[in-house]
């Protein structure tokens, strides 16, 4: 077997350009599974802190029933915050900030034209201690707690907040007024007049389209629903301390308000659906390591047929099948390991530009990628991750095995006779 | 020699020398073994050690004789529907260190007959036995185990590996065996190269030599195991005279040192002048089978 296994190694060298190309082929599927990883995962890292900055922060506190019917904004099971909820709030390990909301359903009218969106009351300095929104702001800025609009329009009235994206789709503009057609908790229609005092662009699709940010307050009134919120969302230093924070204040929390959950960002549903897309974006890689796979099946059939008499002779000097598929195996896997070496090398330089310098989607595109939902605005980098590295290579090497079996199988069985004489 | 006396005590005269082994019927084997037996109950009553041992060696030759024995042997080919028989029925009993050239027109079943003695291809009737093998029975993997230990092959284009040097090309055969140390495979390689005089070429990859000594790296490759038996389909049909005549000598030289069995499948003269037996194929039958006195042979 040792003598086989020399053999096999030298025939690497049998036709040079034959072996490069097929490793090259490797390499690149190699390469681009490695690239494509790190660039994937850069974009789930990004959409997990385009979520955790314009959406859920690192943890929320609401009502456990609240939390089941979220997506429907309900007005019931909300909640009020006391000095003693605040209390165990600050004191929980790593805390920055947190912001008290009230979601709600709306219907935003331009005077025209009507389009439903989600309203968002805050309280601006907290929520500045919470959400990335700050430096989001294209026209504007976030309207505060005291100031009430004093422009022009003798008309003092509450202040809005909203994406540029959704701006333009209503055709608005900073300070034009908007109507939010709201329902309150009576089931009563009502109306919340504001002026647009910032438009905001970030990488959040929900943020740039869907979202109007009002004042905590008045919007409590509008809805009737005294000084309940429907969730606290609280900052803190590393999102790696959500999760364990999270069971210590529900603890904490449960022996006072028995109803209420402490939910960390990594439970959230949207972060189930950014790993989703990155399982989804493996199955296309899949199919480039296949290609490899191919080219694989390729390269032995040609070795397989210019070494017909070679193969013969070899049965005739009395190897058996399994020996002879053994070389052929043997040699797939050395172009396997050699595309997956170089793959690494290629990889390793890729992965450190991305790092690096990133990838400008918008220069490369000449479009903004956030309008089109995917969660990126500006460059994304890469991440590291020598899982990937591993993985590849190992599946190409496994790709390398398996796809060579069936014609080295055809090419040793083979009869001898016919093989030597070309019958 | 012994051969030529038990010949001679079953009725056969002088000049029925040239009778083939193929005509020596199962009776004559008989007949063969017994007179072997009795021989020894004579020796031992002479009590005289030496003579016992020339005379036990002697029987023992008698006895391993035989290395081939086909019987009946028929091969039909299908192609479409038409059956084409490329061999219609052949009797042959093969010594050991017999030199033997096959030889007849094209399409008359020589390559055939080689390779069912060669363990390559099956008969489609009949009988084959190698030493005391029947190999018709045999599967794929037995067959290649018996080529593997007992069968070297020589052909016409040398099939080397183009990867691997003389020394390699030859390794390989005796690799397969597995039986030697690293510095007795070496010693043994170097020896066979040496023999076939190509001491100092170990190094080159095949596409660095000539045709000539291509077919030397064949040949140490088809000894080196040290094989009961090689067969040499045309080896000197790529090769001009003087180079066939070099790599012939070689061959005479092998059987003549290592009592190796040859078997040549040819159109080529000189081959068959070296032969000590010619065997003429037509049409799928023995036509022809006749053993040359020492003398008549080339060298």
């Amino acid at each position: 077997m040792l003598f086989l296994t020399k053999l096999a190694f030298k025939n690497l060298a049998r036709h040079k350009n034959r072996t490069l190309i097929t490793a090259i082929i490797i390499a690149f599927a190699t390469f681009f599974y490695i690239v494509m990883d790190s660039l994937v995962g850069g974009m789930t890292e990004m959409s997990y802190e385009t979520i955790i900055d314009y959406e859920a922060g690192h943890l929320q506190i609401s009502n456990e029933e609240y939390w089941e019917e979220e997506e429907k904004l309900p007005l019931k099971n909300l909640f009020s915050v006391d000095g003693q909820m605040m209390t165990a709030i600050r004191n929980i390990p790593g805390y920055i900030g947190s912001s008290p909301e009230l979601s709600f359903q709306a219907r935003l009218n331009n005077g025209s034209d009507e389009l439903p969106v989600i309203g968002r009351g805050v309280i601006p300095e907290a929520f500045e201690e919470v959400f990335a929104l700050g430096n989001q702001f294209v026209e504007g800025s976030l309207f505060t707690s005291t100031e009430l609009f004093s422009g022009e329009s003798p008309v003092v009235g509450y202040q809005a907040v909203l994406g540029k994206r959704l701006a333009e789709l209503m055709e608005l503009e900073l300070g034009d007024y908007i109507i939010l057609l709201v329902k309150d908790r009576n089931e009563t229609f009502n109306t919340i007049e504001a002026q647009i005092c910032g438009l905001v662009h970030t990488s959040n699709l929900n943020v740039n389209q869907y979202l109007v940010y009002l004042p905590l307050a008045p919007v409590q009134e509008a809805l009737s629903v005294g000084n309940e919120v429907s969730k606290v969302v609280i900052r803190m230093e590393n999102k790696n301390l959500a999760t364990g924070a999270a069971v210590k204040l529900e603890n904490h929390l449960r022996s006072h308000n028995n109803y209420l959950g402490v939910y960390p960002w990594s439970g959230l549903e949207a972060i189930s659906f950014a790993e989703a897309q990155n399982i989804e974006n493996q199955v296309i890689l899949t199919i480039i390591l296949l290609i490899a796979a191919i080219a694989i099946i390729n390269t032995v059939i040609l070795a397989a047929l210019e070494r017909r008499e070679e193969i013969g002779m070899m049965k005739a000097m009395g190897l058996q099948n399994n020996e002879v598929v053994y070389t052929f195996v043997l040699e797939s896997i050395g172009i396997g390991i050699l595309g997956g070496v170089i793959g690494v090398l290629m990889g390793i330089g890729g992965v450190w530009m991305m790092i690096t310098y990133g990838l400008d989607f918008e220069a490369m595109f000449g479009m903004d990628m956030a309008s089109f939902g995917m969660p990126v605005i500006g460059k994304v980098y890469g991440v590291w991750n020598p899982a990937a590295f591993v993985k590849v290579v190992s599946f190409g090497i496994i790709v390398s095995f398996l796809a060579s079996i069936w014609p080295a199988y055809r090419a040793a069985d083979k009869d001898p006779v016919k093989t030597i004489y070309h019958r | 020699m012994i051969r030529c006396s038990i010949l001679l005590r079953m009725g056969l005269k002088k000049e029925d020398d040239s009778v083939t082994w193929s005509m020596v019927s199962n009776r004559h084997f008989l007949s063969l073994r017994l007179i072997s037996f009795f021989q020894l109950g004579f020796i031992n009553k002479g009590s005289r050690a030496c003579h016992l041992n020339r005379a036990t060696s002697d029987v023992m030759e008698v006895i391993k004789m035989a290395l081939l024995k086909l019987k009946g042997v028929t091969k039909i080919y299908q192609q479409g529907k038409i059956e084409v028989p490329a061999l219609r029925g052949i009797d042959l009993i093969v010594e050991e260190g017999e030199f033997t050239t096959i030889f007849g027109p094209s399409g008359s079943g020589k390559t055939t007959l080689l390779n069912m003695i060669g363990c390559l291809d099956k008969p489609s009737s009949g009988s084959i036995n190698f030493g005391n093998k029947e190999l018709v029975n045999l599967d794929k993997k037995n067959l290649a185990m018996i080529r593997r230990h007992n069968v070297g092959f020589v052909f016409q284009s040398y099939n080397l590996i183009p990867v691997l040097t003389a020394f390699e090309n030859v390794e390989f055969a005796i690799r397969l065996i597995n039986k030697h140390n690293k510095n007795e495979l070496r010693d043994k390689v170097m020896k066979i190269l040496a023999a076939v005089g190509l001491e100092g070429l170990e190094n080159r990859k095949p596409n660095e030599l000539s045709g000539g000594q291509k077919q030397r790296v064949a040949i140490a490759r088809a000894l080196v195991k040290e094989p009961k038996l090689v067969l040499a389909d045309e080896p000197s049909a790529n090769l001009d005279s003087k180079t066939s005549e070099e790599v012939l000598e070689v061959m005479v030289k092998m059987n003549k040192e290592l009592g190796t069995t040859f078997i040549f499948s040819t159109h080529d003269p000189l081959v068959m002048d070296y032969a000590r037996r010619l065997i003429e194929i037509r049409d799928g039958l023995i036509a022809k089978d006749q053993r040359r006195e020492q003398d008549a042979v080339l060298n």
